[in-house]
């Protein structure tokens, strides 16, 4: 009797050891963040390159942390949906927003800014594109000379793609107006949700002229590249000249990268940091990337901070001006 | 023809299968259960689907809808209860044919004609969509303003008697989607100062609001229908009846095709149509409405080669044609496939893949459908005070699951109280959502349009097309509802 009764607390004891030790095995897994989906706000219409990019990027990030990582978009409204989505969103880093120049830097030219740059946690940056300047594919301009010469020819009936009035692309157009020499009253903006639904509208003669990445409408020759904005040329488009080559120096590139709420762990922050490092190391997310005309460029949390806040300052004075 | 092949051959593989099987099994139970339609199927089995991958979840839905409507036609039959509207029609005569004790040959009607339906509908679509895509470049903000214009009035006049409900519902619903920020310039509408407004009311809660909770809190108040035994002695419809069937199959899917490409032109509408045409037009038209088998081929016919028809601006344009195409829409957004020209173009392998995948859906419900009628018929039988509150609670789980959000939750809940009203009084669903998906898309056309230059309207005859479209819709309207009386 007593023996059975020593048996089964042996047994009791065991199970509760395993139990014990299962317990431990799993905690600090639990603790560690991920441990469930992460979502991506990308505050754009899908089809165009932000987009795109965020795809790419959730895919090769989902496979590293071992959680899906969701793409939704939340288009329109200037941005201004999806960035407030994201900054109200708790601190955890399950909800992180695709930071473009959109989202951030180039909000500081807006008169009345609406958002608060300093207000977020900025996590690490992870490649960089310049826009593509894009016709419809029979248009009769084969370079932007042509295109600012009917422009100059013909005040007031120039149509061009505007995604609110404070994207990149949107920076690219007026910086290629103001350097171009073109009065911006004597062109007309038509405003899209992104450069998805724009470039198609493009594609279909509604507009004149669009920006954008690098999209399957120019391969089937809907669309017409006339040059690339930013410093380098695309891999994916050795022919197509830069903004500076073709006579008129616009320099910007947009950078891409994530960020979140105010508060964002330390913790969350350095794994970000880890996943994106090796993502913007690797040879298959460079080839993906490059097809639609960005390129690796990687920069840790810390310094994409201010390399971000720099930028919003040197946009606000240059708008300013 | 090769890429439908290959589309075709890409819905087999076994993971894409499993999703059609199993949506198509979901759905025909979701179908079966009374008072529950295709649309409220949709709606409640939505936030379901969006842990699938993108394929596995139009696939998914695609059959839940598909499963459903069979669903209906077989409860319309053997018991006369409608799962929604458009099964009202095959139960004129589908009941009758089960009252005379030929309850098989009715539902093998049924299938027969529902199948061969979808299959045309699919092939046309695979026929018909790259080129649609390709003509949709040619749509700029002055077509879609018109298109727009087009649809409202089409869908306020064709889904209810009265136009003016109809269009105030309309109305309702541009104004509720307007809370928020705009399109444009992100300013905040409608909001009152709160922050929970300006994301604005998600189409997904709205719709498991209206058509799911709504629909259940209906049913509870309502009467069950019979629930007699119903004996299958013989399925196989007899050669008469098959030739029958087939020649009136045929005359509603070569009307509802078309048709069905058209906004507000639901099957439910259409099988109203094709039912009434094929009464007319018949060599016997006092056998309809006692067990005609013409009469249940045509309805069912009518219903799927709708669905199809429904299917193709969807894909094309980006633009629903009614309340389920409209969160079939959401699906694709919600993986960044954005409907329009550019899905043909560059997801031409996901189009392909769905595309197969209504084919093979088809074929499984054929298979799936027939042999399990007994347990159809047992789990229509679920007593409503077990099968209402455990369907409101998926409507709850779902609502919230969408954005893990409690805003949402509430949205559901008053949209349900909203939805269960309005039906009570008659007063229609369908222009609410519809004005969800086109109101972004009017006031975004409008305002491009007007950036342009106004006068750009004079230059474009699909504009004014459109528009004499609408101003017909609304005069065919009243001719529709007067001949279904």
């Amino acid at each position: 009797m007593n023996t059975s009764i020593l048996n089964r607390l042996r047994r009791c004891f065991s199970l509760l050891f395993i139990s014990a030790l299962a317990g431990l095995s799993v905690l600090p897994a639990q603790a560690a963040w991920p441990e469930r989906a992460i979502e991506i706000i990308v505050a754009y219409a899908p089809g165009g390159g932000s987009d795109a990019i965020a795809r790419i990027a959730a895919r090769i990030m989902s496979r590293e942390l071992g959680v899906p990582v969701n793409v939704v978009n939340m288009p329109g409204g200037n941005q201004l949906p999806g960035i407030e989505a994201v900054m109200r969103a708790a601190p955890d880093g399950y909800t992180l927003l695709l930071e473009t120049p959109a989202t951030s830097s180039i909000k500081a030219t807006i008169p009345d800014n609406p958002v608060d740059l300093q207000a977020r946690t900025y996590g690490p940056l992870m490649a960089a594109q310049g826009a593509l300047i894009m016709v419809k594919g029979d248009s009769p301009w084969n370079s932007v000379s042509d295109m600012v010469d009917f422009i100059k020819n013909n005040p007031g009936s120039f149509t061009y793609v505007r995604l609110g009035g404070s994207t990149y692309s949107d920076l690219v157009t007026q910086g290629l107006f103001s350097v171009a020499g073109i009065d911006p009253q004597t062109v007309k903006p038509v405003d899209y949700s992104g450069n998805g639904p724009g470039n198609i509208a493009v594609a279909g003669g509604h507009v004149m002229m669009s920006g954008g990445s690098i999209n399957p409408l120019i391969s089937s020759g809907d669309l017409k590249v006339l040059a690339i904005a930013g410093p380098e040329r695309a891999t994916a488009l050795p022919d197509v000249p830069t903004l500076a080559e073709s006579g008129y120096p616009v320099d910007f590139v947009a950078y891409f990268g994530f960020s979140g709420p105010v508060g964002l762990p330390e913790e969350v922050l350095n794994r970000l940091d880890e996943v994106v490092q090796k993502m913007s190391g690797d040879d298959s997310f460079r080839k993906e990337i490059e097809a639609i005309g960005f390129y690796p460029r990687f920069l840790p949390a810390k310094e994409a901070r201010t390399y971000i806040l720099d930028e919003a300052e040197e946009y606000r004075a240059l708008a300013k001006r | 023809m090769d890429a439908f092949l290959a589309g075709i051959l890409a819905a087999c593989s076994p993971q894409n299968l499993a999703f059609a099987f199993m949506g198509c099994l979901i759905g025909t139970i979701v179908g079966v259960l009374p008072g529950i339609g295709a649309v409220s199927a949709v709606a409640i089995l939505f936030p379901f689907t969006v842990y699938l991958p993108p394929e596995g979840m139009i696939i998914a839905l695609i059959s839940i809808y598909y499963g459903s409507m069979y669903g209906g036609s077989t409860t319309a039959i053997l018991m006369k209860v409608p799962g929604e509207v458009s099964s009202i029609v095959t139960a004129i005569d589908g009941y009758e044919m089960t009252k005379q004790g030929r309850a098989g040959p009715a539902l093998a009607i049924a299938a027969i004609a529902s199948f061969l339906a979808g299959i045309i509908g699919t092939i046309l679509v695979a026929t018909l969509g790259p080129s649609t895509a390709r003509l949709a470049l040619g749509f700029g903000p002055a077509e879609y303003l018109g298109l727009s214009i087009f649809s409202l009035t089409a869908i306020a006049a064709l889904s209810g008697r009265s136009l003016l409900r109809g269009a105030i519902i309309a109305v309702v619903g541009l104004i509720l989607v307007s809370v928020g920020y705009d399109e444009a310039a992100g300013l905040a509408r409608l909001t009152f100062g709160t922050t929970a407004l300006q994301q604005g009311f998600n189409i997904v809660p709205v719709m498991i609001g209206l058509f799911g909770l709504g629909e259940m809190l209906r049913i509870y108040e309502e009467e069950t229908g019979h629930f007699s035994k119903v004996r299958i002695e013989k399925l196989m419809p007899s050669r008469e009846e098959c030739a029958l069937g087939l020649a009136a199959g045929a005359r509603a899917t070569a009307l509802s095709f078309p048709l069905g490409l058209l906004p507000g032109m639901l099957p439910s509408v259409l099988s109203f149509l094709a039912y009434t045409l094929e009464k007319h037009f018949s060599k016997t038209p006092e056998k309809f409405g006692k067990g005609a088998v013409a009469g249940v081929a045509a309805a069912e016919a009518s219903n799927n080669a709708a669905a199809m028809g429904n299917l193709l601006p969807l894909m094309a344009l980006g633009v629903p044609t009614g309340p389920t195409m409209a969160l079939i829409l959401g699906a694709l957004t919600v993986y960044g496939l954005a409907p329009g020209p550019m899905l043909f173009i560059a997801q031409a392998d996901f189009v392909w893949t769905v595309i197969g995948s209504f084919f093979v859906a088809n074929v499984i419900l054929l298979v799936l459908n027939l042999p399990l009628v007994g347990v159809w018929v047992r789990i229509a039988a679920i007593p409503k005070a077990i099968l209402t509150p455990a369907v409101m609670v998926l409507c709850l789980v779902g609502a919230f699951s969408v954005r893990n959000s409690m805003f949402d939750l509430w949205v559901c809940v008053v949209f349900g109280f909203l939805g269960w009203l309005l039906t009570r009084a008659k007063w229609p669903l369908a222009p609410l959502v519809l004005a969800y998906v086109l109101g972004p898309m009017l006031e975004s056309s409008a305002r491009q349009v007007i950036e342009l230059s106004p006068l750009v309207l004079l230059e474009r005859p699909l504009f004014w097309m459109f528009i004499v479209l609408a101003a017909l819709s609304l005069w065919f309207s009243r001719r529709l509802w007067r001949a279904i009386e």
